[in-house]
């Protein structure tokens, strides 16, 4: 019973296994394997034309992969797949001229949801939302957030088992943004479990538990956020002063991240370099007000792997 | 394979949306009312301006004989004037006449009038005077050769030929043929046709690219197939036109069967009183083209492949629409590349006179064959030959169009499979043909 109970939790909803998808001579996706686990918010992260989308769009199974094989729900992917993920693209958009009521209940139906249950599903997200009243007006006559609104409705209504969000909080207005990742956590509380791709490294270490750095179409680095961080080590000083600056220069083996009048902060690369001895040197001509040590961040640990030649796929 | 259900929620879309539009129900309730004010408005103008001749035309009788006769005749064109050719010149001149006519004494001989102006005075006023001279120079020529004005009659009628179809069947009898009708039902036909194509052709176009341009594709297709999302646009407008059509042919019949009657009552009366007692002129001719506008019966033949070959030509040329609407990014690219699917459908509009001239000739049989014609040709072949032509051509024409259709969609499945996608770039015919084959 114990372990029937262990198996469910660690089910993988979503499993990639060497896929690798090319336009012409253009590799977009090359031979990419991660598999994500039910219940959980996977990040799939990198920057602009690393080919985020193009997984995405496979997994979406909008492109077939040229080879490599993709499941979902514990079995190759397929068309009846698709009724059971949700997916907010990148590039976004609704019907102008047409209801918002009876968009949704269309993009509803889409998801093979009856009329009845599309409708009250609609009914149940503007509710909760605040837009009840926009029901009846048509797309053109609402302002940019009450359309991003709509637009996110029209992922859920069907409730995915497998939500899938494309740079999900781009273009989307801060409070939107903010309301969004609110119910995006609350989905992952119901147990839904959510693949979110972006470029912004805060908004995945914020959210993620898992993730898996894409680079150039290939994975670069994959795993537990918490994992990757806990192996980087706490390598990041934080480090306010006044006085001279001149101590920072003496510091060799350092990458500098922030560096500014009396706040200074960077990266140990020489783990032979004590601490004790930064400070030493910082109280030769400057008074320390504040001394941190931390991990670094996602943005740091991406631009040092992706900098590693010759890494091709760690798993952590 | 396909989902059926998921299809159906598209055309079900696609259908409503359209119909539920204010302005297709104004196109399909003003569209008729257009488009016989397109036929009717120049008919009225002329009409109208032959009624209004205000200015009565002076005339200079040299042989104090015909003027008269002319003037005794049409009271309300012509009047007989005192003076002479400079006053009246002068007259023309200061604007106060437009012109005058002039009877020399020897018009007989030449048979010649003359008119002066300073511009012509446009046909119509042209075939007043030919008719009104004609008239009393003919009863003149007869009076002088003593032939009887009803003889003469009898052998100015000109010899018309009465069309009797044979049927196939011997019992059946002999049917009168009317070719004239069928031959004015062969244009409009093809016409109407060639409109319809382009007509939702460039819909299902624009719709496709609305939905590429306004990026809902990409949660659409997240949702169904492309081919199931193509397919179900292309039959959702579909019905819509068939839903428009049916509208304006039930309009059709209610006008031929219960307003044409009507107006007939009443074109009968009137003509009857406007008929001068003249030479058998235009009004004893058009009393009798609406008497016998009588409407022949259409053969099921006719009916059934107006039917097939409406939806043959839209869906073939739809699901083409449809793929190059996937290709670009906005309706102002699509016009280039749309150039070739144009051309197709334009190629039998310009032949459709040789076809309904010679239906049965062997340029006429091969081009109505050639699948991307034969909606508007072989359709006008089988309208103006009553459908007698060997029905071995008909079957072949519209397996052929089934094919070409099957073949279409599966072509332009998979430019749109690809082509929703792509953006940025306006793509070539290199493109599109790398991307069928591309596709799996």
């Amino acid at each position: 019973m114990v372990f029937f109970y262990f198996n469910f939790l660690n089910m993988e909803i979503l499993k990639l296994e060497s896929v690798t998808k090319r336009f012409g001579n253009y590799t977009a996706v090359d031979n990419i394997s991660f598999d994500v686990e039910e219940g959980i918010i996977f990040g799939i992260i990198g920057p602009n034309g690393a080919g985020k989308s193009t997984t995405i769009r496979m997994i979406n199974n909008i492109f077939n992969p040229d080879s490599g094989e993709i499941s979902v729900f514990g079995e190759k992917i397929k068309a009846e797949s698709q009724d059971f993920m949700g997916y907010l693209p990148e590039e976004r958009g609704l019907y102008k001229k047409i209801k918002v009521i009876d968009q949704l209940i269309y993009f509803g139906k889409l998801k093979s949801l009856t009329e009845k249950q599309s409708k009250d599903a609609a009914r149940y997200w503007l509710n909760r939302l605040g837009a009840s009243d926009w029901e009846k007006k048509m797309i053109q006559e609402l302002s940019k957030g009450m359309q991003q609104k709509v637009q996110f409705i029209s992922t859920l209504l069907h409730k995915p088992r497998l939500l899938i969000l494309d740079e999900p909080f781009s273009g989307f207005d801060p409070i939107n943004a903010d309301l969004f990742k609110k119910i995006v956590l609350d989905l992952k509380n119901d147990g839904t479990t959510i693949l979110l791709s972006t470029h912004i490294m805060e908004q995945a270490e914020q959210m993620c538990d898992k993730i898996g750095l894409i680079n150039k179409g290939k994975l670069v680095l994959s795993g537990n956020l918490r994992n990757i961080k806990k192996e980087f080590g706490k390598d990041t000083v934080l480090i306010e002063y006044e006085g001279s600056d001149e101590f920072l220069n003496e510091l060799h083996n350092v990458q500098f991240i922030n560096r500014s009048k009396g706040r200074a902060e960077f990266r140990v690369t020489n783990k032979e370099m004590s601490f004790k001895e930064i400070i030493e040197k910082a109280n030769k001509s400057a008074e320390i007000s504040r001394f941190e040590l931390s991990e670094p961040s996602l943005n740091e640990i991406f631009i040092d792997v992706v900098s590693k030649s010759g890494v091709e796929n760690v798993q952590l | 394979m396909s989902n059926y259900r998921k299809i159906r929620t598209i055309i079900a879309h696609e259908f409503l949306t359209k119909v539920k539009n204010k302005w297709f129900l104004i196109a399909t309730i003003i569209g008729p009312i257009l488009m016989v004010a397109i036929f009717a408005v120049p008919a009225l103008i002329t009409y109208f301006t032959m009624q209004s001749t205000t200015q009565k035309m002076p005339i200079i009788d040299l042989t104090n004989k015909f003027g008269s006769e002319i003037v005794k005749q049409n009271k309300e064109v012509f009047y007989l004037s005192n003076l002479n050719i400079e006053a009246l010149s002068d007259s023309v001149r200061l604007d106060k006449i437009s012109s005058f006519l002039v009877i020399d004494t020897n018009m007989l001989a030449n048979s010649q009038v003359k008119l002066y102006s300073m511009g012509s005075g446009g046909l119509s006023a042209n075939d007043k005077i030919l008719k009104a001279v004609n008239e009393v120079r003919t009863k003149e020529l007869l009076a002088t050769s003593g032939i009887d004005t009803n003889t003469f009659a009898n052998i100015s009628k000109s010899i018309e030929i009465k069309e009797l179809k044979l049927s196939a069947d011997k019992n059946k009898g002999i049917e009168e043929n009317n070719s004239d009708f069928q031959f004015v039902l062969a244009y409009i036909i093809a016409f109407a046709i060639y409109m319809m194509i382009i007509l939702y052709g460039s819909k299902v176009m624009n719709g496709v690219i609305e939905e590429k341009a306004n990026r809902i594709v990409e949660i659409i297709v997240s949702s169904a197939k492309p081919f199931e999302i193509m397919f179900g646009k292309v039959v959702g407008i579909g019905l819509v036109g068939i839903v428009q059509v049916l509208f304006w042919v039930i309009l059709v019949f209610i006008i031929l069967y219960i307003a044409a009657p009507l107006l007939q009552s009443i074109g009968a009366d009137s003509s009857v009183a406007t008929q001068m007692p003249g030479m058998g002129g235009t009004d004893a001719i058009s009393k009798e083209a609406i008497e016998t506008m009588k409407i022949p019966s259409i053969s099921p033949l006719i009916v059934f492949s107006l039917f097939f070959y409406f939806l043959a030509g839209y869906f073939i040329y739809a699901t083409l629409y449809a793929g190059i609407g996937s290709a670009v990014d906005q309706e102002s690219d699509a016009g280039q590349i749309s150039t070739p699917i144009t051309i197709l459908i334009v190629v039998p509009i310009l032949m459709i006179s040789a076809i309904v001239n010679d239906p049965n000739s062997t340029m006429s049989i091969i081009l109505s064959l050639v699948p991307f014609f034969s909606p508007i040709l072989m359709l006008a072949r089988i309208i103006i030959t009553d459908g007698v032509l060997p029905m071995w051509q008909v079957i072949l024409s519209m397996i052929l169009c089934i094919l070409t259709f099957l073949g279409c969609l599966w072509i332009a499945a998979k430019i749109y499979r690809i082509g929703i996608l792509s953006y940025g770039k306006k793509p070539t015919f290199s493109d599109l043909w790398k991307w069928v084959r591309q596709a799996q």
